[in-house]
């Protein structure tokens, strides 16, 4: 019944679809992206989608990273490349130097599907790895919101009285604070990094939880197996673990999900504003901000990431939509 | 009433005093010492050692924590550390525009989601129905930064129809409010088609039809008005951001507002003015918050009643 209505719902496929595209391009990043993500080609700065060029990937030693430059020919004399770039200049390079399929010259011909940045790096394969960026935060966020959320939620709701009291006050406070305010506080105040908006968007981020679980403790604690598991003296941890969180998880699972979006969302803005990832990390926000103001002649490279965020952020929340409806008709609530 | 809201403005007591706490705290784990990032490189020990003295820096903990709650209470924010003026004057001078701002957005908010909300229930399922619904979601979704460029790109350097940033006549205002109110209007359009269903589903609406009224006039007078409830949630849970400093979308458009005031100050780490900002938009996001109860107390009797009972 449940796969019946889950294939009727264009959401949920939607939804489904758009998740399992940034996790798989998360995931298999290093297979996926055509190119490095942080290796320039400095005379491609600012080509449009669909750019073609050659390039050479070389190493000036053995032991040194690659690096590729743009080219317009190239020969072999021995056993050195001599190589024109696109400034006709001459390069020579040992062949044995030169990495690329063709054994000859190593000359590559690169397509650059969403085109390149104001470093020549391959938009694309930049958005590929930012999926795992975007996916890391998503979840290690949303579990340490999980985790806080639930402790706390089912400590208020079990116990009641003083504790309760503090809690709640305490979660009032949390949501006293606009969300991105207090991340721009957090991040602001430490030195801006990737681990830092980890961190700070999952202490933001709980009360949310915490109140949901709260509520769902003090609901199922009048229920009537509930009060008979108590008069048989089962201990409330037990049944807290054993009884009212194994019922309330449909409204958790619903809760994290929504929360994935939500902190992919506030690291892209982080990001966005230079208090997130630091150059020349591949996060989404970062990537807008870094070519904002390149809008004029390559709009690409903003609009780009742009797109991907809103892609994973329309991802999660339709599937947390969707979890919601089928978990639990009744939960249904429009947002 | 009066009850009630007197019930809400106490219970923010304790709200503002933790929000108080926050920012001081938040201040204080800051790695270095404020008195070397205020006078920068150029600087000898018997300056800071002054400075330290003047700042009461060497006070205990909880000292320096009273003083800096009077200090918030008498509407003393302290001194910027690069222009040296009082933070209060700056945010002063910024908050009309963030003000301004935010009501022209929240405009364009409920003019576009309540058109979209009403449209779109009349006939659920249809074509316009689900374009609506699709291009909502999609608003929702869409980061506010981006939007913002793509606006600026399309309107401001394409179409050249407005000015693409800056600060000047109502030219400047249009793009950063429709970018900062459609996530608003996105989500005010899902609640007033939820609200104009349910609504329309109820047995006093099929007592007007079989009066038979006409449909119109259905809609406008026994419908409509429920679509206030939706109207003050969005206000509720969005003006407080908008007026706490819409701060992506202002520093996009070089809006100068308290949202970019307080970016600049992050960037300069300029810590009074990041303090004082900080604290005042929670300030009003906490007010705000507690404005929009009230004004739900007002329209609807039922939280009223349920509410103060408690």
């Amino acid at each position: 019944m449940i796969v019946n209505r889950t294939l009727k719902d264009p959401g949920i496929i939607l939804g489904i679809s758009f998740v399992l595209i940034i996790v798989v391009l998360g995931i298999f990043a290093p297979w996926l992206a055509p190119r490095n993500p942080n290796d320039q080609i400095l005379e491609f700065r600012h080509k449009p989608p669909g750019f073609v060029g050659n390039i050479i990937n070389y190493r000036l030693a053995q032991d040194l990273p690659e690096t590729s430059m743009a080219l317009q020919n190239a020969f072999v004399e021995d056993n050195t490349a001599i190589i024109v770039d696109v400034l006709n200049r001459e390069h020579r390079i040992l062949l044995k130097n030169i990495s690329g399929e063709s054994l000859t010259t190593g000359k590559e011909t690169v397509t650059f599907w969403l085109g390149t940045d104001q470093f020549g790096r391959d938009i694309l394969s930049r958005i590929i790895y930012g999926a795992r960026i975007s996916l890391m935060v998503g979840f290690t966020a949303s579990l340490i919101a999980l985790s806080i959320g639930v402790l706390l939620g089912a400590l208020s709701g079990i116990n009641g009285g003083k504790i309760d009291t503090i809690i709640m006050r305490f979660t009032d406070v949390m949501f006293g604070f606009p969300t991105l305010l207090f991340l721009i506080g957090i991040t602001a105040a430490l030195e801006p990094s990737l681990n830092v908006v980890f961190l700070a968007v999952g202490l933001v981020t709980w009360p949310g939880m915490a109140r949901l679980v709260r509520g769902q403790v003090l609901q199922l604690k009048e229920q009537e197996y509930i009060q008979s598991a108590k008069t048989l003296g089962i201990s409330k941890r037990t049944i807290l673990i054993r009884h009212i969180l194994p019922n309330s998880l449909a409204p958790i699972i619903v809760t994290f999900t929504l929360g994935i979006a939500g902190a992919i969302m506030a690291e892209a803005s982080l990001s966005f504003l230079g208090l997130g990832a630091q150059p020349p990390t591949p996060s989404w926000g970062a990537m807008i901000n870094n070519s904002k103001d390149f809008l004029r002649i390559a709009p690409w490279s903003s609009l780009a990431p742009g797109m991907a965020i809103a892609i994973a952020v329309l991802g999660f929340n339709l599937l947390g939509d969707s979890i919601r409806d089928l978990l639990d008709p009744k939960m249904r609530r429009e947002r | 009433m009066i009850q009630y809201f007197l019930n809400r403005l106490l219970q923010t007591i304790p709200v503002l005093f933790g929000v108080i706490v926050i920012t001081f705290v938040l201040m204080y784990i800051i790695p270095g010492d404020p008195v070397v990032s205020m006078v920068g490189e150029r600087y000898n020990e018997e300056t800071i050692q002054r400075l330290r003295e003047d700042m009461h820096l060497d006070d205990p903990l909880f000292i320096q924590f009273f003083r800096y709650v009077g200090n918030v209470v008498r509407g003393n924010f302290g001194n910027s550390f690069i222009t040296g003026e009082p933070v209060i004057n700056l945010i002063m001078e910024k908050f009309p525009n963030t003000m301004m701002l935010a009501v022209c957005a929240m405009f364009f908010a409920i003019l576009f989601g309540l058109t979209a909300g009403i449209l779109t229930s009349i006939r659920p399922g249809s074509f316009i129905d689900r374009g609506i619904m699709v291009l909502a979601l999609a608003g929702i979704s869409a980061p506010v930064f981006w939007v913002g460029l793509i606006l600026i790109l399309v309107v401001g350097v394409m179409l050249r129809w407005l000015p693409p940033t800056g600060f000047g006549g109502i030219e400047y205002l249009i793009l950063p409010a429709l970018t900062l109110g459609l996530r608003s209007a996105a989500y005010l359009a899902r609640l007033t088609r939820a609200t104009m269903l349910d609504v329309m589903s109820q047995d006093y609406i099929r007592t007007a039809r079989s009066k038979k009224l006409s449909e119109w006039k259905i809609y406008l007078q026994h419908a409509f008005p429920n679509t206030l409830i939706p109207v003050i949630t969005v206000i509720g849970t969005d003006f407080g951001s908008y007026l706490s400093g819409a701060v992506l979308t202002e520093s996009i458009f070089g809006w100068p507002g308290i949202g970019r005031l307080a970016l600049e100050a992050i960037m300069k780490r300029d810590f009074p003015v990041i303090q004082g900002t900080v604290l005042f938009m929670a300030i009003m996001f906490v007010l705000m918050n507690v404005l929009v109860d009230m004004l739900y107390g007002v329209v609807d009797p039922r939280i009223r009643l349920e509410r103060s009972g408690k």
